[in-house]
């Protein structure tokens, strides 16, 4: 690609020329070469975007301008090499091939008849919108609908070009023009122009900033510019994890921002406060508009739910437990509920909002059980929702009950409403971010209910916000049930010492053991350089001991663990090098892997583990589920299932030998190999979750004393600053309605 | 007890007498005048009108002297009507699109807010 003409120096006169494009020859992310018309004639234009960095990705049937050289490629032939390029609004008679183009129903030859009828007079008609002149039969003869839809485009695709335009020239970027088009629409400009940093919902302060200086004139102390710095400090604070931001936090941040002084920084916050900006919540604590929003809505239906449960309660929740079902239960399992589980079980079936919490081990999956042969010998009904993919099927084999991801829970419901009285089930609630709370509780119908599930000891979710490890903390206002009887010794034993910051019991680890008497806790000492060596020779030793998973702190160590890994497996038993998937640098044949997103129309999702079972020589060309052609280069098993996998699923795949611990919670490992530098991400919560992790053994590599450390401290995960049990408070006494 | 046609017929003519006495406004048709309403308005049997001389020469003698009577186009007023309709309701479809603009804008702001946390200043 570095040969290309594109990418040359030369220096020859350059040739403006404005065209529609017409089809594409050949694109990917740092090139496009075009068929573009003139209308009379083609030209092949080439663009590439490391030449022209502003330049954004021209659609075919868009009219652009480009500027560019003539070059005589001895392959390629006759191609205009673009240094500048533009999106236009259409002139001339290149109208003809734009309306034709975007306008469905609308052939070339309607569109030359009409240009043969109106000439230059189209865009007067077209801009004026003047649909009585384009349907009249002496004039444009064109029916009714079509010529509606002709207006519009045409009107939607002036306000594009105008605005993308306005954007070039204060030198921001066509996909803030796009963004604010989406949302502004044809107000866009003139909101621009009132207030830029209305752009700060779509891009970071540093980059609204200085074009709005530098383009709009705004001044340091401009009021605009000053809200808008309080308003990054509270985006900052949300991008890590909190819905709310401490005094003194605010006005560091929004120094930081604006370079303003302390005292400056606090009269913009006044003054963010009193333009409600951000809102005062609690003693010393302030939320954006929108953080404030979701927490407050959040409160007001919990409370709701709560409030009539109290007062006016539908037959079905005001269900009690029923003790002939539950003997009929034990005896079902051939085991006994504890006084615990028993409360569990009763609050889920009684209260409107409850919620269940406890360590590993401590019998949560037997609660959900009980509780669903309680509600399904009564004929209720419920739906058991999980946040992602590996965890429902988890989910459904421990609690026999059909659990769906929240995706497609929210996609279903879509197109189907909750039933008045469902009770739903959230499992690994410790996962739910804010936004997905506020979803999950806006279509939980008022007369339904909630039951939250989990383990308030694990990591906090990815996303903003600490719903369940707060919710959990509020027994008072939250009908909730902590378990702490633990059911098994080793892991869940070892889990419990952790989740009460005392040192778990840690024996060495010792190779000469049975694999049936490796259960529990174990320790490899390592120095920090030894520790990705150590985790890959215990891999491969104890390859055959059932599922194993690495986890680590930073994606470093683990990129550095799977590529030894990678490596180690490159040829088979009988010393053959295994393939490797012909669109990757370092995935071949048996490798572990880890999909990074979400990718829907394969069913999986961010954190599911997979193997490649089959690579391809050539790419293979097969419909994908979503009825495209695509090529696909290798197969993967996911959870039992064989996946197709083409060039851009490979985008968001890495090796998965080694994970970070965030993207192993909710699933379950029989052993976990645990590699341990000292991070500063480590801490009880961490090493919490990639312990439990693991069902039968965990073995830690690194220094003991480290890791006892981290056992000892309290989790991070509370240091989230959040305004949920305050807003709750006020919802209670009715301050929020 | 029963009517004869006879008397039937002379009531006929008796309430179209009166009524073209009133010097009423004369339903009328294409410029013709428009017998079907004015039967249906008096309750009279449009089909009397070719066995009944009296009522057919009263027609007639309306229908040459037009010019003297105020007209009322009945489908012309019928089209007025409709398109004052129209035009209503064309004026209630604007204003619910512009709402359900209103309400798609919401969303998506409301949608963007979760996604990213962001607040689209309006």
């Amino acid at each position: 690609m570095l040969n290309h003409p594109a990418f040359s120096n030369e220096q020859e006169q350059s040739r403006t020329i404005t065209g529609l494009i017409e089809s594409k020859y050949y694109a990917n992310d740092a090139i496009a070469v075009m068929k573009v018309s003139l209308g009379r004639e083609n030209v092949k234009a080439v663009l590439a975007y490391h030449s022209a960095p502003e330049a954004e990705a021209p659609q075919i049937g868009e009219i652009w301008t480009f500027t560019g050289q003539d070059e005589t490629h001895e392959k390629y032939g006759e191609q205009l090499i673009i240094s500048e390029s533009f999106r236009q609004h259409p002139s001339g008679i290149l109208l003809i091939k734009y309306i034709h183009y975007h306008i469905p129903g609308l052939g070339i030859t309607k569109a030359r008849r009409l240009w043969t009828v109106f000439d230059e007079k189209l865009y007067h008609v077209l801009d004026e919108g003047d649909v009585d002149a384009l349907i009249d039969k002496k004039l444009g003869n064109l029916p009714l609908d079509i010529a509606n839809m002709a207006v519009e485009k045409w009107r939607n695709n002036k306000i594009e070009t105008e605005t993308v335009r306005f954007f070039q020239q204060a030198k921001l970027s066509t996909s803030l023009a796009i963004k604010s088009l989406k949302f502004y629409g044809k107000d866009t400009i003139p909101k621009i122009q009132e207030n830029p940093y209305r752009l700060l919902a779509f891009a970071s302060f540093q980059v609204i900033d200085k074009r709005a200086r530098e383009c709009f004139q705004i001044s340091m102390h401009d009021s605009r510019r000053m809200n808008a710095a309080v308003s990054a400090a509270v985006y900052k604070a949300y991008d890590a994890g909190h819905t709310a931001i401490t005094e003194k936090d605010l006005i560091q941040s929004v120094k930081l921002f604006s370079e303003l002084s302390k005292q400056e920084a606090q009269q913009a916050i006044n003054q963010a406060v009193a333009d409600q900006t951000v809102v005062v919540s609690g003693e010393n604590h302030y939320q954006g508009r929108g953080q404030a929003s979701m927490e407050k809505f959040i409160a007001r239906k919990i409370v709701r739910l709560l409030c009539i449960t109290a007062t006016k309660q539908p037959a079905y929740h005001n269900q009690k437990l029923r003790t002939d079902l539950l003997a009929e239960f034990e005896q079902l399992n051939d085991f006994t509920l504890n006084k615990q589980q028993i409360q569990a079980v009763k609050i889920a079936l009684t209260h409107r909002f409850a919620l269940i919490q406890g360590t590993k081990g401590v019998g949560k999956a037997t609660c959900l059980l009980a509780l669903h042969h309680q509600i399904n010998s009564d004929n209720g009904i419920t739906v058991q929702v999980a946040l992602s993919a590996h965890v429902t099927k988890r989910i459904t084999e421990v609690t026999l009950t059909q659990t769906i991801t929240i995706d497609a829970f929210f996609l279903k419901v879509s197109e189907e409403p909750l039933p008045d009285h469902v009770k739903l089930v959230v499992a690994e609630a410790s996962m739910i971010d804010v936004p997905t709370m506020v979803k999950l509780l806006r279509v939980l119908p008022d007369t339904g209910s909630m039951v939250l599930v989990g383990d308030s000891r694990q990591l906090p979710p990815v996303g903003p916000g600490l719903i369940f490890h707060t919710l959990s903390c509020i027994p008072n206002i939250i009908p909730t049930v902590t378990l702490t009887q633990v059911h098994y010794s080793g892991i869940p034993s070892a889990a419990q010492s952790i989740a009460l910051e005392q040192k778990p019991v840690v024996a060495p680890f010792d190779k000469t053991l049975s694999i049936d008497e490796q259960i529990g806790l174990y320790h490899i000492p390592a120095s920090p350089h030894d520790i990705s060596r150590t985790a890959v020779g215990l891999r491969y030793f104890i390859r055959n001991w059932g599922k194993v998973q690495i986890i680590a702190p930073t994606i470093s160590l683990c990129d550095d663990i799977n590529i030894q890994l990678h490596n180690s497996y490159r040829s088979d038993n009988e010393g053959n090098i295994k393939p490797l998937v012909r669109c990757t640098k370092s995935i071949g044949l048996g490798d572990m892997i880890l999909c990074t997103s979400n990718l829907h129309n394969k069913g999986l999702s961010n954190g599911s583990l997979g193997q490649i079972t089959q690579v391809f020589e050539s790419a293979v060309a097969e419909k994908s589920p979503d009825g495209e052609i695509e090529l696909y280069y290798a197969i993967a098993e996911f959870d039992g299932q064989k996946i197709s996998l083409s060039a851009s699923d490979f985008a968001n795949i890495k090796l998965g030998y080694c994970i970070p611990c965030n993207k192993a919670q909710g699933l379950e490992f029989e052993r976990v190999i645990i590699a341990l530098p000292d991070s500063t991400l480590l801490d009880n919560s961490w090493i919490y979750t990639a312990i439990t992790r693991s069902k039968k053994q965990a073995i830690i590599i690194g220094d003991i004393q480290t890791f006892y450390d981290h056992c000892c401290e309290p989790p991070t995960a509370f240091n989230r600053y959040i305004a949920l049990p305050i807003l709750l408070e006020d919802s209670l006494d009715g301050k929020i309605t | 007890m029963a009517i004869s046609n006879q008397q039937i017929a002379q009531q006929a003519v008796k309430r179209l007498q009166e009524w073209i006495d009133s010097q009423p406004q004369v339903p009328v048709y294409k410029g013709r005048i428009n017998k079907t309403v004015i039967c249906q308005k008096l309750n009279i049997s449009k089909s009397s009108i070719g066995s009944n001389k009296k009522l057919k020469a009263m027609f007639n003698d309306l229908e040459s002297n037009i010019t003297s009577y105020k007209v009322q186009d009945i489908k012309g007023e019928r089209e007025r009507q409709l398109q004052k309709k129209v035009d209503s309701l064309e004026k209630q479809l604007a204003l619910a699109k512009k709402e359900i603009n209103v309400l798609k804008n919401r969303i998506a702001i409301n949608d963007y807010l979760l996604e990213t946390g962001r607040m689209i200043d309006a």
